[in-house]
């Protein structure tokens, strides 16, 4: 009985927030929600945001030593990058900008995103770039931990590359906390949506479908 | 069953959460221009009714209601607006607004109701064509649960304000009531996403129009806080949501914050030193704002 009422709830919960959404319907601009911004992606490049106009892109904050929501975000992304055809995954750009540049170098995010998809671009930067970026999408991060932890006892799936084993086993990072939406912004650069893990892939991918063809 | 109650909660908090988003389509319902300089000019009617309202200038009442505000007590020193309800009559240019109220006077307390008949001229300025009156002698003892004080100064807040947005919002002739004409050269800095605006007032509000170009504003939330009392600053701090168009006719939604630091002239008038807005994340959905 318990079961049931709580997945009534649930079902309920999700309908409410899906029915907000579409009460947005038409995916409005969000004015003054992104914008341009200048960093370095996971092969190196300096980059400005500019360079991917013409496609859809998925953005999303995080780290790779990020002990909890990250890797379950890749891993939602993931399944809503594959809900899209060859063709349209093309024309989108799923972007992972990181919190952690310090420790999160463009080699390692590569690494680190190609364990869910090789087309995911890590976006890095100075501190101030990252911040800058973080400000423009009005999201927030915040250090929890002042002293490092062992990554050996974060993340095994892709631990970061070292030339020496002794060194790898005395690596440590930082811990964060970070805003867990994720922002899906049009051919403008315009942000047109704010959505979550939560939000249905089924749905997600219709609007990346929806911007798509625009 | 704690767990149910949690739940429950949660549910209703999610559901809270989203209010806004219905909040705005029913106001839809009232052309927010007309809502703007409507309000306006109920919020100089009762903050001229309140007595030491001669140190602060509102925009002028038609002599033509003299005779009816003497229904009013004349020592009022608060006036608290405790329902309000507004109903378009036959087009979009005729309104009837209900106005319920606490009046604090010399005497006790009273609560009346006002029932304004409204007819917005094609110039789109609010004139008074009725209004009935029901004065309730059965004071409500009501005690005002915030420090918040409804006095003349309370009014003229509002009243600048709703002005400013109807406007933004393209209601030229309500120009006269907040004097833009003598602050038009005062700074206007806008920042939305990594676009800096920083223009003269009369200038950005045409820069502006690039991204909203044609819309409403709609007031969330007010304050005014003194800055220095010997110069007679303040700073007036809106929030307020707007939905409309862009130049290229592409549906926009914001929520603006604007900082706005005037100064109050010896002769009343308010006088606007510079603005600075910025465009804040829209109130859309209850996990924006989460972390982990």
């Amino acid at each position: 009985m318990l079961k049931k009422i709580l997945t009534l709830l649930f079902i309920s919960l999700i309908l409410n927030v899906n029915a907000a959404n579409s009460k947005a319907g038409s995916l409005p601009i969000l004015s003054g929600v992104g914008g341009e911004f200048t960093a370095v992606d996971s092969n190196g490049y300096t980059i400005e945001f500019n360079s991917y106009a013409g496609n859809v892109v998925v953005l999303a904050f995080g780290y790779t030593s990020c002990a909890d929501i990250c890797p379950f975000t890749l891993g939602y992304l993931k399944q809503l990058y594959n809900k899209l055809s060859s063709e349209e995954q093309q024309k989108v750009r799923m972007l992972f900008v990181t919190v952690d540049p310090e420790y999160d170098t463009p080699e390692h995010l590569k690494a680190f995103l190609a364990h869910f998809n090789e087309d995911f671009i890590g976006i890095s930067g100075s501190k101030e770039q990252t911040d800058y970026i973080v400000s423009l999408y009005q999201a927030e991060y915040n250090q929890l931990s002042a002293i490092g932890i062992p990554t050996q006892n974060i993340r095994r799936v892709q631990p970061k590359l070292f030339d020496d084993e002794a060194e790898a086993e005395e690596d440590t990072a930082t811990l964060f906390s970070h805003s867990v939406s994720i922002y899906l912004v049009d051919k403008d650069g315009f942000t047109r949506s704010v959505e979550y893990t939560g939000t249905p892939k089924d749905e997600f991918s219709e609007k990346i479908k929806q911007l798509i063809n625009e | 069953m704690n767990t149910i109650k949690k739940l429950l909660i949660a549910l209703l908090i999610n559901l809270v959460c989203l209010v806004p988003i219905y909040a705005d389509s029913t106001e839809h319902d009232v052309d927010s221009r007309s809502l703007n300089v409507m309000v306006s000019k109920l919020m100089s009617w009762y903050g001229s009714l309140i007595s030491n309202s001669e140190t602060v200038l509102f925009q002028e009442i038609t002599s033509d209601w003299d005779s009816y505000r003497t229904q009013y007590p004349t020592d009022i020193n608060q006036i608290q607006i405790l329902q309000t309800d507004l109903t378009p009559i036959a087009d979009k240019n005729h309104y009837q607004f209900k106005v319920s109220s606490l009046i604090h006077h010399e005497g006790g307390q009273k609560t009346i109701d006002d029932n304004f008949a409204f007819n917005i001229d094609s110039e789109g300025q609010p004139k008074i064509t009725a209004i009935s009156f029901n004065n309730n002698d059965t004071a409500s003892s009501s005690k005002n649960e915030s420090d918040e004080v409804f006095d003349a100064m309370y009014y003229k807040t509002r009243e600048f304000s709703y002005a400013w947005l109807a406007y933004m919002d393209g209601v030229e002739a309500i120009q006269t009531v907040i004097n833009v004409a003598d602050w038009s050269d005062a700074p206007y800095e806008i920042n939305v996403g990594s676009t800096n605006i920083n223009q003269p007032v009369k200038e950005t509000l045409v820069t502006r129009k690039q991204f909203l170009y044609k819309g409403e504003h709609n007031l969330r939330l007010i304050d005014l806080v003194s800055l220095d009392t010997k110069t007679n600053t303040y700073l007036l701090d809106l929030t307020m949501n707007w939905q409309g168009v862009n130049e290229k006719n592409q549906t926009v939604i914001a929520k603006i914050n604007q900082k706005i630091e005037l100064k109050i002239m010896a002769d009343g008038r308010w006088h606007v030193i510079s603005i600075k807005e910025k465009h804040l994340l829209p109130d859309l959905t209850p996990w924006q704002d989460l972390l982990c």
